[in-house]
């Protein structure tokens, strides 16, 4: 299982979705923990990366950091959308996928959907199946998925 | 710099954008209009102000496939927005391209040739409608709620309006402040 | 606000004056009756009426998602002043209503000047106005899905058990193509605006009917769309007394 997880954050700092790949466990793991410490750290940890990386050079955009265990890829849209994508610390270069998750899921399922908020409040997650299930076809047919 | 926006917005409009005859959103936005006109009693300046929250919701939406199709970052300066807005938004929601005039640090102001919206429109003659009635407030309301995604919070508000008699149909945009982006709590 | 209030404050180009600003005659030129007045402007014809617009102009066309994001800002507010499912539908089919009686001018319009039938000379061998129910009905699945769809419906059918009903289907309705199934209400939200379209357009055309908007997902077409069509019985009365001998 080379992709393990995947969060969205706002504009808020709010977790507003994840999605997490367990082979070993049958239960959905869709926005289970959104308000867990882990979250918080790991929304923590990206904002002091893009800070740093702001300081050491001007127009710098974090793309991704890796640590023995796995690799963060991070997306940030113009809108304060924060997309975070956790890996194998082997896996190549994965802004193709979270580019497509914004611009297919994301944008389908929550924003032209007219009975999805965009702008979410304190606690509110994205809960749309579609969107979940959209994201696993394009998740779970890359070749880096099960390896 | 214009050149390459122009490039852009081309490029999205021919390969990325989805199109539909222009007719049916007009006469969708009509309807809506006189049914708003009908409901609050033809009080224009309530009318103007529900217009503005509607296109207030539509704006944090559409500004969220803006930077889905183009890739683009935030500006750096307002005036880059206000060519970015006119150029790449309008063209590729609107297929129209305003022309920005007026531009500083602090504002800027849109002249619409074509109006998609009041394509064929008339206001009606009950003598109040002239003054009062911002037929698009609509594109207000949507600037509004664009921008302030992107953390600037503006005034935007219509100073001329074809339907209305004026010769041009011009929006402007005041810059009111640069918000700043949320930290989490607990942060410095 | 009647014409001899016209006569009075003396509008059109006075070659004595000469060109004006637009100040307060122009206002009160706003109060008369007719707009065509407009086209006297005392500031030099800057405003056309736009009665001198062109109906058959090039098409120009329109980002889709803009229709959406508009589509489903009305759809909320409808939502905001109904109570329950009926209310909001009614309302949608309410605000299509309009769209339709205006439309079915504006596309036989279209369809004449197309098919070269209204000419500057002589007389205009105008499209016969439809009079059979089968000629309306499929007028509106070619003509009118192409006008503000860019396609053509995919079915007309007459209902085995109802005289009067006629059904005609979209596998995959424009408008409904990314507002997601709500768990609270039928997905019916967008089709009854379209419904009440098609509805504007029979009334007007003198077919009477009731349309309504049910969603028939099938595998492969998740967001079909079948419009029922219910003629007043005077119609289908009509139609038989003319057509059936």
């Amino acid at each position: 299982m080379a992709i393990y997880s995947l969060w969205i954050f706002d504009r808020h700092s709010n977790c507003i979705y994840s999605r997490e790949w367990d082979n070993k466990s049958k239960s959905s793991l869709v926005n289970v923990n959104n308000a867990k410490d882990t979250a918080k750290l790991l929304f923590g940890t990206i904002f002091s990366m893009k800070n740093i990386s702001q300081n050491l050079s001007k127009q710098n955009k974090l793309k991704s950091f890796s640590t023995l265990r796995f690799k963060c890829h991070f997306k940030e849209t113009g809108s304060g959308l924060k997309f975070c994508l956790l890996t194998d610390p082997e896996l190549e270069d994965m802004q193709f996928l979270l580019d497509e998750i914004y611009t297919s899921c994301y944008v389908n399922h929550v924003v032209k959907n007219a009975l999805s908020p965009v702008d979410f409040r304190a606690g509110q997650v994205i809960g749309s199946e579609p969107f979940t299930s959209d994201i696993d076809r394009l998740v779970v047919t890359l070749p880096s998925f099960s390896t | 710099m214009s050149k390459s926006l122009k490039t852009l917005s081309d490029d999205l409009w021919k390969n990325r954008v989805e199109k539909v005859n222009s007719e049916l959103f007009t006469l969708t936005y009509g309807s809506l209009v006189a049914q708003l006109c009908r409901d609050l009693n033809y009080n224009y300046a309530e009318v103007n102000a529900h217009l503005e929250k509607m296109g207030y919701n539509i704006g944090l939406r559409l500004v969220e496939e803006f930077f889905a199709q183009t890739n683009l970052g935030r500006c750096q300066t307002f005036r880059e927005t206000a060519e970015v807005v006119a150029k790449v938004g309008f063209r590729m929601f609107l297929n129209v391209v305003p022309q920005v005039v007026g531009v500083d640090e602090k504002q800027f102001s849109l002249v619409l040739d074509e109006n998609p919206l009041a394509e064929f429109v008339e206001l009606p003659d009950d003598g109040k409608a002239f003054k009062e009635l911002w037929y698009s407030n609509v594109l207000v309301g949507v600037l509004k709620g664009a921008l302030e995604m992107v953390q600037l919070e503006v005034n935007a508000f219509f100073v001329s309006d074809v339907l209305r008699g004026d010769d041009t149909t011009e929006l402007k945009v005041k810059l009111v402040q640069v918000l700043k982006d949320e930290i989490p709590v607990g942060e410095d | 606000m009647s014409s001899s209030r016209l006569l009075v404050s003396g509008v059109g180009y006075d070659p004595a004056v000469g060109p004006q600003s637009t100040g307060p005659q122009v206002q009160q030129l706003a109060t008369s009756t007719s707009s065509l007045k407009r086209q006297f402007s005392a500031s030099g014809g800057a405003h056309s009426s736009i009665f001198d617009k062109n109906l058959h102009r090039a098409k120009h066309d329109i980002s889709l998602s803009s229709l959406c994001y508009l589509f489903g800002e009305i759809v909320s507010w409808c939502d905001s002043k109904s109570r329950g499912v009926q209310q909001l539908e009614s309302r949608l089919n309410n605000l299509g209503y309009s769209i339709g009686i205006k439309y079915l001018e504006l596309t036989s319009l279209r369809e004449n000047f197309a098919s070269g039938n209204i000419s500057s000379s002589s007389k205009s061998h105008a499209t016969k106005r439809e009079v059979r129910i089968l000629e309306i009905l499929q007028f509106i699945n070619s003509s009118v899905w192409k006008g503000l769809f860019g396609k053509m419906a995919d079915k007309l059918e007459k209902s085995q058990d109802l005289a009067n009903q006629y059904m005609i289907t979209d596998n995959l309705p424009l408008i409904s193509k990314y507002i997601s199934v709500p768990k609270e209400f039928q997905h019916l939200n967008c089709a009854a605006f379209v419904a009440g379209i098609v509805e504007g357009i029979l009334d007007s055309a003198y077919f009477q009917a009731n349309v309504s908007a049910h969603s028939f997902p099938e595998p492969g077409l998740p967001l079909k769309t079948v419009f029922v069509i219910n003629f007043d019985d005077k119609v289908i009365k009509r139609e038989s007394m003319r057509f059936e001998r």
